[in-house]
């Protein structure tokens, strides 16, 4: 009995990840892809070298995400870690992690103004495990405009 | 450089693949180890078993008096005495080498059954001894059972069983769980028919040797069906031995022209070996 009740709320979890996991991740993919074109104008860029006497002033600007895998991704990771390969499962969780943590840096920058993002950074950490975190750190620059 | 500002287009980060396949072929490749893992230690445990001396064997159940604490044993010492002299009669006419000193004791029960335990003890219950009239059918069980531990049946069983168990620990089911037993029964079941004819093999050939031929050898089985009217519906691959009727048939086909006479023989009845 014991075995039947342990197995069905492994599948009822297994059911829960797919449907609820699957459910947030389409709904997250859409707003990224949203945001991304929104901001697609903002130049980001990892190089960190500028003409000092263009610079009006800096700021910097950062974007962190911690997301959460769900039962369904972590049982395929687990079962993965027998036989070995790519954490496939987790792709999907990792890619919009960074595409998250790069919006929420861009979005900061471009409130305040921004011409372009320099020295763009990624980095991350583990808080828990089974989740997954980003911090994306940059320096948001304003030029000189031109008097008129 | 003017920056041009452009989409993503593929996303070469995130593989292709759907979760659910994934799953799918994970629990595929680990239900499938486990099988292999439990087939290889089950087929190398009985190659091993057999390996164990057959006085170790009783020297080590020495202790566990297995009759004592499974079963009411009946303390009729003149049936007890009785078949215990037939056997020996029955050993020594056919001339048959084991290693064990066998030992039959009468256990109280009243369906018809005879069973070999670990260490050379033969059980019969009383109900089988009421039902039996010849001494024909009487050694042709008591060399059924001299069959399974020629076979050193009783061994592979417990193998067949630690590895079962083990095997069901792991998944997380208890092994006294209906269902699992239910499954694990349903695997076992073709391995037990396959000792069941092994044996019978044994006591046909012991029953010609004893009595010259194999007139009312197959009273055990007449028995059996009598017990069996439920199941003679069921095909035999869900049943843990062979029909009675099939064993009746391959008596009948190793039968030699030789007709011996069908010896009485009856034990006191149930009442009287289990007061």
């Amino acid at each position: 009995m014991n075995g039947l009740v342990e197995w069905g709320s492994v599948l009822v979890l297994l059911a829960v990840g797919f449907v609820f996991g699957g459910r947030s991740e389409r709904r997250h993919y859409k707003s990224i892809q949203n945001r991304e074109t929104k901001l697609l104008a903002l130049p980001l860029k990892s190089e960190t070298k500028l003409q000092v006497s263009e610079i009006e002033d800096v700021l910097l600007v950062t974007g962190s995400v911690a997301i959460a895998s769900d039962y369904l991704k972590t049982f395929i990771a687990n079962l993965k870690n027998i036989f070995g390969g790519r954490l496939s499962s987790f792709e999907s969780l990792m890619d919009r992690a960074r595409r998250e943590a790069t919006l929420r840096l861009k979005d900061q920058a471009a409130k305040w103004g921004a011409d372009e993002v320099i020295g763009f950074r990624l980095e991350t950490s583990t808080i828990r495990q089974n989740g997954i975190e980003i911090l994306a750190v940059g320096t948001a620059v304003k030029f000189k405009k031109l008097s008129t | 450089m003017k920056y041009v500002p452009k989409p993503d287009l593929d996303n070469p980060n995130v593989s292709k693949s759907h979760p659910l396949i994934d799953l799918a072929f994970l629990l595929g490749g680990v239900t499938a180890l486990a099988l292999i893992a439990l087939f290889a230690f089950q087929k190398f445990g009985e190659r091993l078993v057999v390996l164990l001396p057959a006085e170790k064997e009783a020297a080590w159940l020495k202790n566990l008096s297995v009759e004592k604490e499974f079963f009411k044993v009946s303390s009729h010492w003149r049936t007890e005495r009785e078949l215990n002299e037939l056997l020996n009669d029955l050993i020594k006419k056919t001339q048959f080498v084991s290693p064990y000193n066998f030992n039959v004791k009468i256990v109280c029960d009243e369906t018809p059954n005879a069973f070999a335990i670990p260490g050379g003890k033969i059980m019969v219950t009383s109900g089988l001894l009421e039902r039996l009239k010849t001494k024909n059918g009487l050694v042709f069980t008591l060399s059924h059972e001299l069959g399974h531990f020629k076979g050193r049946h009783h061994l592979k069983k417990i193998i067949r069983s630690v590895g079962m168990s083990f095997f069901t620990s792991l998944a997380g089911f208890e092994s006294q769980s209906q269902a699992l037993t239910l499954v694990s029964g349903l695997l076992n079941l073709s391995f037990d028919r396959e000792q069941e004819l092994a044996a019978d093999l044994l006591a046909i050939e012991l029953s010609k040797k004893y009595f010259g031929g194999l007139n009312g050898a197959s009273e055990l089985f007449e028995v059996l069906s009598k017990e069996e009217s439920l199941s003679s519906s069921i095909p035999s691959w869900f049943l843990t031995h062979p029909h009675s009727e099939e064993r009746i048939k391959v008596i009948r086909e190793n039968s030699n022209e030789n007709q011996n006479e069908i010896e009485k023989y009856q034990a006191p009845g149930n009442k009287s070996l289990c007061l």
